[in-house]
C-alpha cells in the first residue's frame, strides 16, 4: 500500500516498458526502488551468500535414489507407451485389418449395393425423363398450333386491308386525270365557311344576306352532316 | 444491511449451538433388532419378491399422488380407446417400477486392504493424502479411492471415506455430505416418528445412506419397530418400503400386529402370504405353496387389479355383465373372492392354532368378526343374484 | 482469470513437448491446484490441453489433503511421452501410480531428522 501511494516515484522511475504493457492495476515491485543498472549497495558489497551444505552421504543417497527412480520411470513409461499403442490398435474402427478375400467380398458387396441403387435411380430417372419429353412435345405442339392460328389471322387482316386499299384507289388522282380533276375543282368551288346561331342553325357562305331567307329545317340538316 | 448482518451472526451462533448439541448427544440410539446373518439371498429370491410385491399392493392413486417436488404438473391429452388402453398399461408398468423395493442386505464390514508399506516414507507430510480416481464413466461402486497415511502406508480407503469422496466429486442429488440433522439428533427423529412420517424418513434414509450401511440398518429398524407399536401399517402400503418392512417382521418373528391389521382390513390373501413368508424364512415344515397357488389362481395380480381399476372409469357396455358388476360393486366381492376367503381363512386359523402365533386371542377375535361380516355379505350376494335372475355359475 | 474447461481449449502442436504439471488457482493464502496437461513452453495460466486432476494442499476437517486424478488420461499422456514436473511427479509417486520420487524420501528423512533434533533439544532443556 505504501508503495502504491508513491505516485510521484512511479511516474518518474517506471517507464511504460517496465510494467509489462498492461498498465491497469499491475505494478512490479521488484524494480520500484532500485533500477537494475544501479550498482550493488555499499552495505551488501562484500556480503557472501551462505551456501547450504549438502552432506556427502545425503548426496550419494540422493544420487542412488535418482538413478533408481529414473530406471523405474523409464520402464513404466515404456509399459504405458505400449499400452497406448495397444489401445489404439484395438479400440478404434480404423485399425481393423481385413484379409484380401474379406476385402474383395466387402468390395463386391459395395458394388452390388451400388448397382441396385443405380438401377433403382435409373428407373426413376427414365420415368421422369419420359414424362418430361411428353410434356415438352405437347407444349411445342400447342405453341405451333397457336402460331398457325395467329398467322392466319394476320393474313386475313392483311387481305382485308389490301381490299380496302384497292377499293379506295379508284378515286385516287393520278397523272392522267390530273387536269380533269383540276378542272372539276375549279368548276365547282366549295365554300366551307359557315356560321351557327344559338339555335344551332347553320348559315353557309361568307355573306349574311341569305340568313332570313334560309329555312331552319334545311340548315339543320346541313349541321347534322 | 446492518440488520441482515446481525441476523446472519445470530444464525451462525445457532448453527454453532446445534453443532455443540450434535457432539453432546449420541447419534440416534441403536435398534434392538438386527439381521444376524445375511438376509440378501432370501430377500432377492424370486418367490419372496413375488410375495412381497403382492403384499405391497398397487394403488395407483397412492403411487402417483401429489408429492412435494418442484414439478407436479399433469398433462391432458385426447386419445382413442386403444391409445388409452396402451397408456394404462404403460402407467401400471411405471408404477411397478416406482415400487421397486430397496434391497435388504447385511451390513458391509470395513476391511483394511493395504497396497504398499514404505517405512522410508514416514513423516513425509504432516497430513494424510486421499487420492480419488475421477476417470470418466466409472460407477460409484467401482471407483478407487486410496489413502497414503503419514507413516507411508498406501491402502484402499475405508467405506466411509470412499462414500465421502464420491459425494464430493460426483454428488448425488439430495444426498448431503454431512449427516442430516434429522438423523443426527435423537429428538428430531423421535419427533418424526411420533408424527408418523414414516415414509418421509424412509425416503430420506434411502437417499442419504446405502442399504449396506449400519446407519441404514439402525434407523430403518427403529422405524419398523416404532411402526409395529403404532400399528399405522397403512401409511406404508403401496410404497416401496412395505416389502422390506414385512420382511423385517417376518425375519424377527413379530408378524402378528401386521397380520391383525391385514385381517381387519380384509386383505386375507396378503395375510396368507405374510404367514407363508415367515414359514419360508424360518424353515417351518408347513406346506404353503399349494394354498398360495390356489389363491393365485383365484385372485388377479396387483397389476391386473390396477388395470381393472383404471378401466372402471370408462363407460362399460350395458347388459347382463353390467348388472353382475353392479352387484359386485355394491358388495365389493365376487364369487371367486368368497371361495378364496374360505381357503385363506382356513390357512390363517391353522396358523393361529400353531405355536408360532403370539397374540392368539386378538387374532381369533378378528377372524371371527371377519367371518360374520363375510357371512352377511354372502347372504346378501346370493339374495341379490336371485332377485336379478342370474344363474349361479 | 477465468477458468478454461477441463476438456481444454489449449492449442498445441502434435510434436511439441507436453507436460503434466500444476496450475495454481485459488487466491492469496489459499492455494489450490489443477493438475493439467499443456505445452511445456507455455505459461501456467494459458489455456490447457486437458485437466487431469486437482490437488487441494490445505488439509480439510478430517485432516486429509484431497487429490483427484483422472488416471486413465494420465496414463495416456505419459504413454504419449508427456513430461512431468517435479511436484506432479512427487504427487503421482505418493498416489502409487508411479515410483516414489527421491525428493519425497528426502523430505521424509529431513522431517524425521528435525523432529529428532527438536526432541533431543527439549530433553536436554528439561
Amino acid at each position: 500500500m505504501l508503495r502504491a501511494s508513491c505516485q510521484l516515484l512511479t511516474q518518474t522511475a517506471l517507464p511504460a516498458g517496465k510494467s509489462g504493457g498492461s498498465g491497469f492495476a499491475l505494478e512490479f515491485v521488484r524494480w520500484r526502488r532500485k533500477p537494475r543498472w544501479l550498482p550493488v549497495a555499499k552495505s551488501k558489497m562484500f556480503r557472501v551468500p551462505e551456501r547450504k551444505k549438502q552432506s556427502e552421504e545425503e548426496r550419494t543417497e540422493l544420487m542412488r535414489l535418482h538413478n533408481q527412480y529414473k530406471t523405474q520411470l523409464r520402464s513404466v513409461r515404456q509399459f504405458l507407451r505400449e499400452e497406448v499403442v495397444r489401445h489404439e490398435e484395438t479400440s478404434t474402427a480404423d485399425h481393423i485389418v481385413l484379409t484380401p478375400e474379406q476385402e474383395e467380398a466387402e468390395f463386391l458387396k459395395c458394388v452390388d449395393i451400388n448397382a441396385t441403387w443405380n438401377a433403382k435411380i435409373a428407373k426413376e430417372r427414365d420415368q421422369r425423363l419420359a414424362k418430361e419429353r411428353e410434356d415438352k412435345v405437347a407444349y411445342v405442339q400447342e405453341r405451333l398450333e397457336a402460331r398457325q392460328l395467329r398467322e392466319e389471322e394476320r393474313r386475313e387482316q392483311a387481305n382485308l386491308r389490301v381490299l380496302r386499299e384497292i377499293e379506295s384507289s379508284k378515286t385516287f388522282i393520278t397523272r392522267e386525270n390530273l387536269d380533269a380533276a383540276i378542272e372539276t375543282a375549279l368548276a365547282n368551288p366549295v365554300d366551307h365557311n359557315f356560321a351557327i346561331d344559338l339555335a344551332g342553325n347553320l348559315y353557309r357562305g361568307r355573306n349574311s344576306s341569305q340568313v332570313p331567307d334560309s329555312t331552319p329545317s334545311s340548315n339543320q340538316h346541313a349541321l347534322s352532316n | 444491511m446492518h440488520l441482515v448482518r446481525q441476523i446472519r451472526q445470530l444464525n451462525g451462533l445457532q448453527g454453532l449451538r446445534h453443532a455443540l448439541r450434535q457432539v453432546s448427544t449420541a447419534p440416534t440410539k441403536p435398534a434392538t433388532l438386527k439381521y444376524e446373518r445375511d438376509p440378501q439371498p432370501l430377500f432377492t429370491d424370486a418367490e419372496t419378491q413375488k410375495l412381497l410385491q403382492s403384499m405391497t399392493q398397487l394403488h395407483l392413486d397412492r403411487v402417483f399422488r401429489k408429492r412435494t417436488v418442484p414439478d407436479n404438473s399433469s398433462e391432458i391429452k385426447f386419445m382413442t380407446t386403444e391409445q388409452l388402453e396402451l397408456e394404462f398399461q404403460s402407467m401400471v408398468e411405471k408404477a411397478q417400477h416406482m415400487l421397486q423395493m430397496p434391497p435388504v442386505v447385511k451390513i458391509k464390514e470395513d476391511v483394511d486392504r493395504i497396497i504398499a508399506k514404505d517405512p522410508a516414507l514416514k513423516d513425509f507430510a504432516d497430513t494424510k493424502f486421499v487420492f480419488t480416481d475421477i476417470t470418466f464413466g466409472r460407477r460409484q461402486s467401482e471407483r478407487k479411492v486410496v489413502v497414503r497415511e503419514t507413516d507411508g502406508t498406501l491402502a484402499y480407503a475405508s467405506l466411509d471415506t470412499t462414500k465421502r469422496m464420491n459425494q464430493l466429486y460426483f454428488p448425488l442429488d439430495g444426498r448431503q455430505s454431512y449427516t442430516p440433522r434429522m438423523f443426527a439428533l435423537e429428538e428430531l427423529i423421535a419427533k418424526c416418528l411420533t408424527e408418523h412420517k414414516y415414509e418421509y424418513v424412509m425416503d430420506r434414509l434411502l437417499v442419504q445412506y446405502e442399504p449396506h450401511e449400519p446407519e441404514f440398518h439402525n434407523i430403518s429398524a427403529r422405524v419398523f419397530e416404532h411402526l409395529n407399536e403404532s400399528k399405522q401399517f397403512d401409511l406404508l402400503r403401496s410404497t416401496r418400503h412395505f416389502g422390506p418392512m414385512a420382511f423385517f417382521y417376518a425375519w424377527h418373528r413379530c408378524i402378528d400386529d401386521l397380520l391383525y391389521d391385514m385381517i381387519r382390513r380384509d386383505y386375507l390373501q396378503n395375510a396368507v402370504e405374510l404367514i407363508a413368508l415367515s414359514y419360508k424364512i424360518h424353515n417351518v415344515p408347513v406346506e404353503y405353496q399349494e394354498t398360495l397357488a390356489k389363491l393365485d389362481a383365484l385372485h388377479p395380480t396387483p397389476a391386473q387389479s390396477a388395470l381393472t381399476e383404471l378401466r372402471s372409469g370408462m363407460r362399460q357396455p350395458e347388459g347382463q355383465q353390467g348388472i353382475e358388476q353392479e352387484i359386485h360393486s355394491a358388495i365389493g366381492k365376487t364369487e371367486k373372492d368368497f371361495t378364496a376367503d374360505e381357503i385363506s381363512l382356513q390357512f390363517i386359523e391353522q396358523y393361529i392354532a400353531s405355536e408360532h402365533a403370539l397374540k392368539k386371542v386378538q387374532l381369533e377375535l378378528a377372524v371371527q368378526t371377519l367371518k360374520e361380516v363375510n357371512q352377511e355379505k354372502l347372504q346378501l350376494f346370493q339374495g341379490l343374484k336371485k332377485a336379478h335372475g342370474i344363474q349361479a355359475s | 482469470m477465468s477458468l478454461s474447461p477441463a476438456s481444454g481449449i489449449g492449442r498445441f502442436y502434435a510434436k511439441s513437448a507436453k507436460i503434466i504439471r500444476f496450475v495454481r488457482l485459488g487466491c492469496t493464502n489459499r492455494p489450490f491446484y489443477h493438475i493439467v496437461v499443456m505445452e511445456r513452453r507455455k505459461n501456467q495460466h494459458q489455456p490447457v490441453i486437458e485437466q487431469v486432476g486437482s490437488y487441494d494442499p490445505l488439509p480439510n476437517d478430517h485432516n486429509e489433503r484431497l487429490v483427484a486424478l483422472n488416471t486413465e488420461r494420465i496414463r495416456f499422456w505419459l504413454g504419449k511421452g508427456a513430461h512431468l514436473s517435479t511436484p506432479a511427479a512427487e504427487l503421482l509417486g505418493i498416489a502409487g501410480l508411479l515410483p516414489i520420487h527421491p525428493r519425497t524420501y528426502m523430505t521424509a528423512w529431513r522431517n524425521r531428522r528435525t523432529a529428532a533434533e527438536s526432541e533431543a533439544k527439549a530433553e536436554t532443556t528439561a
